[in-house]
């Protein structure tokens, strides 16, 4: 870089900074469609927006680029969600596209090894298997998949093939969320939004470390204190982390026991006559499980029912369940019973990632409702999602084996009609049948097929279940006795899976493609292409749309609508058909427009209203339901069912249930009883093992370990040991252990009083090192209605690597 | 927020660096930047640091380095300040040379 530039540039960056430090005690507003007029302006140096590629957060930048490659990031100051700040991932997303070992062209294994073919071959060799086994064909994709990207694979699936298996890695993450927010309002995805950080009084974080996994949102809240505003974080976990340092008071609990604290919340606000009588006379039912078949649904109860039911959960019964002291548990009562002060509940994998996932988001919706903690500003029950489009995508496109594009699921008639009318498909189309999930797809595809294992072909697209599907050695590790199944995976990298792939993909990456992501506030964010992706490596979308081509010059029927044309065709002014799924044609017309004008009009059935695709170039992201203003303008919503902000409430009525599954305008406030973890440690596996994540990588590190200064800061996995455990066992710090589980083993290094600190008895391991696969190690064990694994809790023993095949050390509990 | 790293004790892998960003960051104090004096001295005493203004509790700043594994030292050190609760990016502009991870 020659020193005028250089000079000029850090003359840029004190004015970056030194504009985001002025303004008095807030941070500067800047309309989400003004340009950014304070970086640098160079010849040849463009900036455009974007959504950062990591965390569900959904942080905007700006992306300085020059001679086609990205030379700079910022924040985007325009940016409701971060307002031109970024964390250390986000400092470095640019780089992300610049690993040495990009995949750049389409590879073929062939006698053990990999070979280079032509696109036109690959595409071919997926629709035939599609052709003659369209039934045994499974499409596992992402909550990384951009809008269009899941909305095409949607319609090829349901639409087209009028096949259901088709699952998402979000499947994993999130699922438990979705069904919580189901089981309680009727509709899934939060009520409030980010300014909840804001305004909160009290933020309580349930199982999750926003410090490291949501940095630039829980700085909101410490950013708040510095300025002298008291805000109380109470953070509940079954271990110290980040969170716990800011903490000002930390709750440490056994596993499962979430949901013990929630119900002695609850029992105390009944207890203490301090719940908000009017608020659930007025909004709420009560609802607990059937007795033989336990649904969402549920059934109702009477209040005078809940109040039998909660009552044994005393502060004493709950200290006993969790491990939290009866005294923490009235501390927590009393702040629920206090409508004087804001309360915001935070989640992520804790509550979700957990065999009783659906129970425990339905508990802590129904602490906040039970209280009247909800709907104002600061008073939220809150899910976080770790991927950009977990919301956007899997949620509101429906990416799931069970769900429709809106809401809908595939088991409704009036439902699949809408889509075939949507999509100008035969009535009948779509199969009522929904399609395996993850974890049953994979059983199915590592299954020899004459033992039962349907699933032959599968399409993978921008995920590594090869490092995050629970108990690896059951669901992917092995390709024995499967040489007649058939893996395809789109990639930017080599990763555990691209390793048993029969056929390799080479994927765009971000913004070497246009997209669009929903981030964790409803918030829908759009992007333009700003450079070309390497070699041969070309959109997810595209490759669906090619397939989908493929198959219709096969003659496959559902490859044509009712007219006889192709699902996926896109005309020009003159009514031309444009040859789209010829790369060379796709971006002769904006594809990602065309399909998300489509998607919009499935979006209004739940009142998820989405605004025009221009709008969202126009904006950094819009929170939906977006609704058109008189003047034509697009007004976003901030706080769903609160009448004050809310366009779809009854004027009146204050809060409004409007998809209530009761069918009466109410929030449903569940019952469940508590019930112990699947797995137990005993004599043989004495310890907990939790797994999660670190701030420097982003889920299985195959983008962040590729940047140098995030791989040097985490270079490794370990297994973070208790030191009275680590003693008692003679562990030494930096040690070499193996975890083992009934299921498998994991070689990894010990790190004693690092980061996050366990208790005696637990142990915790990050996964984004796919050199030690922890997953292996992990239990299968699933929510029985959200189907998502529990990665948080199994049991484990630690074995000194000099005695690993003798008798494993014996941890004192 | 980036609160202060703990790191690992265990070897780090150093690879052979190259050229370098330069990044814009705001530095968060937990009051009043006014009454950090030691803790902005220590940031003046690093060259490749630049203090910019400051208001309430933030401080803006450049670091311009040599290399990135000193970009990153700077950083790591900067967090670990007495009374910085937050370290932020504004901007950060790199190098082609910077770019083959």
């Amino acid at each position: 870089m020659d020193s005028e530039r250089r000079s000029f540039l850090k003359s840029a960056a004190m004015v970056a900074a030194g504009s985001m430090v002025v303004g008095g005690t807030s941070l500067p507003v800047v309309q989400a469609d003004e340009g950014v007029s304070d970086l640098p302006v160079l010849d040849g140096l463009s900036w455009n927006k974007a959504p950062c590629r990591f965390c569900g957060t959904g942080c905007h930048v700006q992306v300085g680029v020059e001679n086609g490659r990205i030379v700079a990031i910022a924040g985007d100051k325009a940016a409701d969600v971060n307002k031109g700040l970024l964390c250390v991932k986000g400092y470095h997303v640019g780089g992300i596209l610049y690993g040495k070992d990009r995949l750049t062209k389409p590879l073929l294994r062939k006698e053990g090894k990999l070979v280079e073919i032509k696109w036109d071959e690959a595409i071919e060799i997926i629709a035939k298997r599609i052709f003659d086994s369209p039934k045994t064909f499974a499409f596992y994709g992402s909550g990384q998949w951009t809008i269009p990207e899941g909305f095409a694979a949607q319609k090829f699936m349901k639409g087209g093939l009028g096949n259901n298996h088709i699952d998402p890695n979000a499947r994993l993450c999130m699922s438990s969320a979705v069904t919580g927010f189901l089981a309680t309002y009727g509709v899934d995805e939060p009520a409030g939004c980010y300014q909840d950080l804001d305004e909160c009084d009290v933020l309580i974080t349930w199982g999750n470390n926003p410090a490291e996994m949501h940095p630039v949102l829980f700085s909101r809240v410490t950013d708040r204190r510095s300025r002298g505003e008291t805000v109380r974080i109470i953070d509940i976990g079954t271990r110290r982390t980040r969170t716990t340092d800011a903490a000002t008071d930390y709750l440490e609990m056994k596993p499962h026991g979430d949901v013990a604290i929630s119900l002695g919340i609850m029992h105390l606000l009944i207890a203490n006559d301090n719940y908000d009588k009017s608020f659930v006379a007025k909004h709420c039912n009560f609802r607990g499980a059937e007795a033989d078949t336990p649904t969402l649904q549920g059934e109702a109860i009477s209040e005078e029912e809940f109040r039998k039911r909660i009552a044994k959960y005393t502060p004493e019964h709950v200290e006993e369940l969790s491990g939290v002291p009866a005294e923490k548990i009235r501390m927590l009562g009393e702040l629920f019973g206090n409508r004087d002060i804001r309360i915001t509940s935070l989640w992520c994998m804790g509550m979700n990632q957990h065999t009783m996932g659906t129970a425990i988001n339905s508990l802590v919706h129904g602490v906040h409702l039970l209280s009247g903690h909800f709907g104002r500003p600061g008073d939220a029950p809150t899910s976080l999602t770790g991927q950009p489009s977990a919301c956007g995508t899997v949620r509101e496109v429906g990416t799931l084996a069970h769900a429709l594009p809106g809401g809908r699921v595939v088991t409704k008639p009036d439902h699949r009609q809408h889509c075939e009318e949507f999509w100008n498909l035969r009535a009948g189309s779509i199969n009522e049948v929904p399609g395996y999930h993850t974890v049953q797809m994979f059983e199915h595809f590592t299954k020899p097929t004459a033992e039962g294992g349907d699933i032959t072909t599968m399409l993978v697209q921008v995920t590594n279940p090869g490092q995050t599907l629970p108990n690896l050695n059951a669901l992917f590790n092995s390709k024995k006795g499967l040489e007649d199944k058939f893996l395809i995976v789109s990639e930017v990298y080599p990763t555990a899976t691209t390793q048993l792939a029969d056929l390799i993909l080479p994927a765009a990456l971000w913004v070497e493609k246009n997209g669009m992501f929903g981030n964790s506030e409803r918030r829908t964010q759009q992007w333009f292409k700003m450079v070309d992706p390497p070699g041969e490596a070309r959109d997810d979308c595209w490759m669906t749309i090619a397939i989908a081509h493929k198959l219709f010059e096969m003659g496959h029927e559902g490859m044509k609508d009712k007219n006889g044309e192709f699902i996926f065709a896109i005309k020009d002014a003159d009514g031309k058909e444009i040859p789209i799924w010829q790369f060379e044609h796709y971006y002769d017309t904006n594809v990602d427009k065309h399909l998300f004008e489509e998607y919009r009009l499935f979006s209004t059935m739940k009142h998820k209203n989405l605004a025009p695709y221009d709008e969202y170039v126009k904006a950094r992201g819009l929170r939906w339901p977006v609704v058109q203003q008189d003047d034509g303008s697009w007004r976003e919503t901030r706080y769903r069912f609160s009448e004050f902000d809310d366009p779809f409430v009854t004027k009146g009525q204050e809060f409004e249930f409007y998809h209530s599954s009761s069918n009466d305008g109410r929030a449903q406030i569940w019952f469940h009883e508590y019930a112990p973890p699947p797995e137990i440690p005993d004599k043989d596996y004495p310890l907990w093992l939790c797994t999660g994540r670190v701030l420097e990588h982003w889920h299985t590190g195959t983008l962040t370990r590729r940047l140098s200064p995030l791989n040097r800061a985490m270079p490794t996995a370990y297994v973070e040991m208790n030191s009275e455990d680590a003693k008692a066992a003679n562990i030494r710090q930096g040690e070499k252990v193996v975890i083992e589980s009934r299921r498998g083993t994991c070689e990894l290094p010990v790190w004693i009083d690092g980061r996050g600190r366990p208790p005696r008895g637990t142990v915790f391991v990050p996964f984004f090192d796919e050199t030690k696969l922890i997953n292996n190690c992990t239990l299968e064990a699933h929510d029985p209605f959200s189907k998502q694994p529990d990665y948080k809790k199994c049991a484990v023993r630690v074995v000194k690597k000099t005695e690993v095949k003798k008798t494993p050390v014996k941890v004192p509990s | 927020m980036l609160a202060k790293p703990q790191f690992p004790t265990m070897p780090l892998l150093f690879t052979k660096a190259s050229a370098v960003p330069i990044s814009g960051l705001v530095v968060t104090f937990q009051s009043a930047v006014t009454e950090h004096a030691e803790a902005v001295e220590a940031l003046r005493m690093i060259p490749e640091i630049d203090i910019g203004e400051s208001a309430g509790s933030k401080l803006a700043i450049v670091i311009d380095t040599e290399t990135k594994r000193r970009d990153q030292e700077i950083w790591n050190a900067v967090q670990q300040l007495p009374g910085v609760i937050d370290l932020a990016l504004a901007m950060v502009a790199f190098d082609e040379d910077d770019q083959a991870n």
